[in-house]
């Protein structure tokens, strides 16, 4: 990080925050050896501090509801009693403005998707390096949203999964049956005849298809829709 | 499922943290010590050796579960006196894993308690497998504690919620200067139907509902 006065260009706040003090951080983690080993390198640090670790999120709960506030937690997904999911939740609901860093051995898309969707600013796994989880917290406070690589192909993955179904061009289920034909390998004749249609008709239904994957040929067609996975 | 989640969780998070203690011992040699590293594995074989016996279908009854927790006792309470004595008038009675499962752990975590805390001289382990339950009590001479001025932990946190998962309790009684004794007891789920047939009577009706 270039920390030099001649970069005029970089942004203010949160570098300059980070300068200022120490990144306030709470670690939530069930497991003794984990926990101290990542508070104790922590505080070796200037720029962060564990300042607290719980064993669960009952606990740093009960701390948030007195009014104390935290620049950022490290959240374990399994922990005994609430799980790191629904207490990523209710921190969030009690102090908004605390970034959310998941730290745990899963990295099942499930778990990814929901811990996202409940609001997480990261997710790390607990096999990361030391600098890797600092970076990470850096990158909270600057407003980034910081994943171990393993991580962000599933999230890569859960994308296109999702994004798939939708391209399905707006065939209609004939259209489709149609298609899966000229794939075999049939022609028009002989797809009217299996499908029981006139030659006209299975020409218009062609034509259609075409026209909705922007191609002008039956090979093109097929290609498409394979590329797409369309069968 | 559940056991494979629990020995991921654990024995990853362990290994992990194995790991980041040697990462910053290569720049700074004092971080760790070889004592850290040596606990940090041996609790790491413990927690695999339990989860092999968990789901060892040869291991399933409840004299295997009694065994091992009277093999498992003088390791926790290292160099304690104690007695351990079990009626068990059902050893060949069959537990499914959630139940050993739960079970041992809430032994496991009991003694260790009583050997971090207690400072006792003598420790009594009582089991009583009679009438459909399972009943442990562990009575110790030790110090006790003050119930107001202790926040409870973890581990009384995780003892309650595996009592809960089994339609069980705990009890804690102590006085301070005067001992402690814990009790758990929960009934065996000897049928399918009996733990399910309980489950509906405390609700009072409102299963017509579901």
């Amino acid at each position: 990080m270039d920390h030099s006065p001649k970069n005029k260009s970089r942004p203010v706040k949160a570098a300059d925050a980070a300068a200022s003090r120490p990144v306030e951080l709470w670690m939530i983690e069930d497991n003794h050896a984990f926990r101290n080993t990542v508070s104790r390198l922590l505080n070796q640090t200037k720029e962060i501090q564990c300042t607290r670790s719980f064993p669960a999120c009952e606990d740093a709960l009960t701390l948030l509801n007195t009014g104390a506030t935290v620049d950022v937690v490290l959240l374990d997904v399994e922990l005994s009693g609430m799980n790191g999911i629904e207490g990523l939740k209710k921190i969030k609901a009690v102090s908004p403005a605390t970034r959310i860093i998941m730290l745990t051995v899963f990295e099942d898309h499930e778990r990814v998707f929901r811990a996202i969707c409940a609001g997480a600013s990261g997710y790390l796994l607990k096999a990361s390096p030391f600098e890797s989880i600092v970076e990470s917290v850096h990158q909270v406070m600057a407003g980034g949203s910081p994943m171990s690589p393993r991580v962000a192909t599933s999230v890569l993955e859960m994308f296109t999964r999702m994004a798939l179904p939708k391209t399905d061009f707006g065939l209609t289920e004939r259209e489709r049956e149609v298609l899966e034909l000229m794939k075999e390998g049939l022609t028009k004749k002989e797809i009217a005849a299996r499908l029981e249609l006139s030659f006209h008709t299975v020409d218009d239904y062609l034509r259609n298809i075409y026209a909705k994957l922007h191609v002008h040929s039956q090979a093109g067609a097929v290609a498409k829709a394979m590329k797409h996975d369309l069968f | 499922m559940r056991i494979a989640r629990d020995l991921h969780d654990d024995v990853g998070a362990n290994l992990a943290s194995v790991a980041l203690i040697a990462e910053a011992m290569e720049k700074q040699p004092a971080f760790g010590n070889p004592a850290d590293l040596k606990r940090i594995a041996l609790d790491t074989i413990d927690s695999l050796r339990d989860i092999v016996w968990f789901i060892d279908p040869a291991r399933d009854r409840l004299g295997d579960l009694i065994s091992r927790m009277r093999d498992t006792a003088p390791l926790l309470l290292a160099g304690m006196k104690f007695d351990f004595d079990a009626i068990m008038p059902n050893p060949d009675l069959n537990l499914p894993p959630a139940f050993r499962r739960n079970v041992f752990p809430i032994f496991k975590e009991t003694l260790h308690n009583t050997a971090s805390h207690a400072r006792a001289r003598h420790v009594s382990i009582q089991l009583d497998c009679r009438g459909g339950m399972l009943r442990l009590k562990v009575q110790d001479d030790g110090v006790g504690f003050d119930e107001q001025n202790i926040i409870p932990g973890n581990g009384l946190r995780n003892l309650r919620r595996r009592a809960a998962e089994m339609n069980g309790e705990v009890r804690i009684q102590t006085v301070s200067g005067r001992g402690t004794r814990v009790e758990f007891e929960a009934p065996f789920p000897r049928m399918r139907g009996f733990l399910f047939l309980s489950h509906r009577l405390t609700l009072h009706g409102s299963f017509t509902k579901k």
